[in-house]
């Protein structure tokens, strides 16, 4: 039978506006990805610390009941808020971002990197979609993963707090603190989303993105220790991307600064800032139908 | 369907399309030039992907430098290079580029298996796209431009790397799509019997300028009064004899004579000659040139104008 007998309908159903086809891009990829057995498995593993340190709170649990028979209820309030306060969810916020840069050079090294090896961009642009569209499509799916990383363990960990409080004392003293563990994901995901994107807009072998990506987060830190050690300058920890997050973090979380860190929050601040949108305007320049012929 | 006046787009320094205007009726219409002669170029800019420096254009009516977004959801594109959805099988990929034009993922879905079907991939549909030959990835473009259905198709060398059969039925699909399906179609290749077998109308492109556009059929007939003429008799006194009526005449093929009237002659002159060289004439009709001829014609005519 002839190929064009086998027939060819019409189709005159709705299509959806232009203003959430990045969403489109989104769910897709964050599908696409779920269907990786290792992602998943990362995705979990990165809730480990969370489950450790949950271990950790219900030990000062144990204390904080002692404390209560002796001292009374608000007193143990007073030292549980204290004890799992700012400094406790702090330990989590350098777990958090290593997972999260696992799982950025996991799911996001090969984004935009795959894209142009299998020149799938010529396809994109060829649909009703700006370059932004693209970019935000393709930033909300590691954003997404990353946020997994960051946001649910520490909410976790603080219901895990909250819960195996014998009275409402802590949650009184520590309501701020949910808002603030979800500003810290949110600086440490966007942060390494954008990175880590700019890195897969500069290859097409997302391997090689990839190593490049784990290279950057370990020199820089190992950049930042190294001067520091030499020079004893706290300033000096700003070459480090993980330290740049830390100190951001102890801000916001309003934890006790390590000598390391003993700088003003500002200037990290502004260096996330300078890599996030820099990083972002770079895969904005990078993406595109057509290449450049000279 | 498509006009364009006085384009210019380059690439950097370098002038692609120097100021090209052109109407292109609906229809199948072929897009035909050398390689780098800016056809992929002219598509592009279409869609939008490159900016004008100067001139305008519309597709279906839309103004491609403010309505590119709309010329996007209102045509498919089949890109001239090997480009998928690495990590994906067919259907995905297929339903992903209808998602991206704005259908839902059911809707996307159903319409993919229906495309992938009529484009001859109903039993690969499910195996990965980066395992497709080339044959099958020009198939799986072709089934992602047209899952949304769409008013018009630019296809950017839709038979490259395609085996034989493989290019047939390719051309079938486009004959059925522009003829019996109302969608338009601008087929952009530098092989000639593909326009042929495809397109009524066809734009002649090279060194980024418009040669010659217009319908095949009459682009065939020659427009400097040849004809073909076949007799039975002596060739040479039927020759001389039109040689010295002003007529230019040639061998055609098979024992014809391609035979080139003089300035204001009628077909008369054949008659009087054969009478004059005692010679029977058995056939004569316009001479009609393959699109080959037209194409080179064309391509000497810059060649000579760049010459002087």
């Amino acid at each position: 039978m002839a190929l064009y007998d086998q027939g060819y309908r019409h189709w005159d159903g709705a299509l959806s506006g232009h203003a959430t086809r990045w969403l489109t891009i989104t769910q897709h990829g964050v599908r696409q990805a779920l269907r990786n057995k290792w992602l998943v498995g990362l995705l979990l593993l990165s809730q480990l610390p969370m489950i450790g340190l949950s271990f950790v709170a219900y030990g000062m649990l144990q204390a904080g009941d002692r404390i209560a028979q002796m001292e009374g209820a608000d007193a143990a309030a007073v030292r549980m808020a204290e004890g799992l306060g700012a400094d406790f969810f702090m330990k989590l916020v350098p777990m958090e971002i290593f997972w999260v840069v696992v799982i950025c050079a996991f799911a996001g090294a090969g984004l935009v990197a795959r894209d142009r090896e299998s020149r799938a961009l010529e396809i994109y642009f060829s649909r009703p979609l700006t370059r932004l569209d693209y970019l935000i499509g393709k930033f909300g799916i590691i954003f997404t993963f990353s946020m997994f990383a960051t946001i649910v363990p520490s909410l976790l960990l603080y219901a895990v707090a909250v819960i195996c409080q014998p009275t409402m004392g802590y949650l009184k003293q520590t309501w701020t603190m949910p808002f603030a563990l979800a500003a810290v994901s949110i600086v440490i995901s966007t942060s390494a989303s954008a990175v880590v994107l700019a890195f897969s807009s500069l290859g097409s072998r997302y391997r090689l993105v990839a190593v490049g990506w784990i290279g950057f987060y370990f020199v820089s830190i190992g950049f930042a220790q190294m001067l520091f050690g030499l020079t004893k300058q706290p300033e000096f920890t700003i070459v480090g991307f993980m330290n740049n997050l830390e100190r951001v973090a102890i801000a916001l979380l309003g934890a006790t600064v390590r000598r390391e860190y003993d700088y003003s929050w500002m200037w990290s601040a502004l260096v996330l800032a300078v890599l996030t949108f820099g990083g972002l305007l770079l895969v904005l320049r990078r993406v595109r139908a057509v290449e450049a012929v000279k | 369907m498509i006009d364009v006046a006085g384009l210019e787009v380059g690439y950097s320094d370098t002038l692609v399309l120097q100021g090209i205007s052109l109407k292109i009726p609906e229809g199948a219409v072929g897009l035909l030039g050398p390689n780098g002669s800016g056809k992929s170029t002219l598509i592009k800019t279409l869609l939008g992907h490159l900016k004008a420096r100067s001139g305008s254009g519309s597709v279906l009516g839309l103004d491609i430098a403010r309505r590119f977004l709309d010329i996007r959801q209102r045509v498919g594109y089949m890109p001239e290079r090997d480009c998928f959805f690495a990590g994906m099988n067919g259907i995905a990929s297929v339903a992903y580029a209808g998602q991206l034009v704005g259908m839902s993922y059911a809707d996307a879905k159903q319409r993919a298996h229906e495309v992938l079907n009529y484009v001859g991939l109903s039993e690969e549909r499910y195996r990965a796209v980066d395992s497709y030959s080339a044959g099958m990835l020009q198939r799986i473009k072709l089934a992602q431009a047209l899952v949304h259905d769409p008013k018009l198709l630019f296809l950017d060398e839709p038979t490259n790397g395609m085996d034989p059969r493989g290019r047939d039925e390719m051309l079938e699909l486009i004959r059925d799509i522009s003829s019996n399906k109302g969608i338009h179609v601008l087929v952009s290749s530098h092989l000639l019997p593909d326009v042929e077998a495809v397109c009524r109308d066809v734009v002649v492109l090279a060194g980024g300028e418009v040669l010659a556009q217009g319908d095949i059929e009459s682009m065939r007939v020659s427009a400097g009064g040849s004809y073909v003429v076949r007799i039975r008799g002596e060739h040479e006194p039927f020759e001389r004899a039109l040689t010295a009526a002003g007529c230019t005449v040639a061998q055609g093929e098979r024992a014809t004579l391609r035979v080139t009237l003089g300035d204001g002659a009628g077909t008369d002159v054949v008659w009087r000659a054969a009478r004059e060289g005692g010679v029977q004439v058995r056939h004569l009709e316009p001479s009609r040139r393959s699109l080959e001829d037209v194409f080179m014609e064309a391509l000497e005519s810059v060649g000579s104008e760049g010459e002087r």
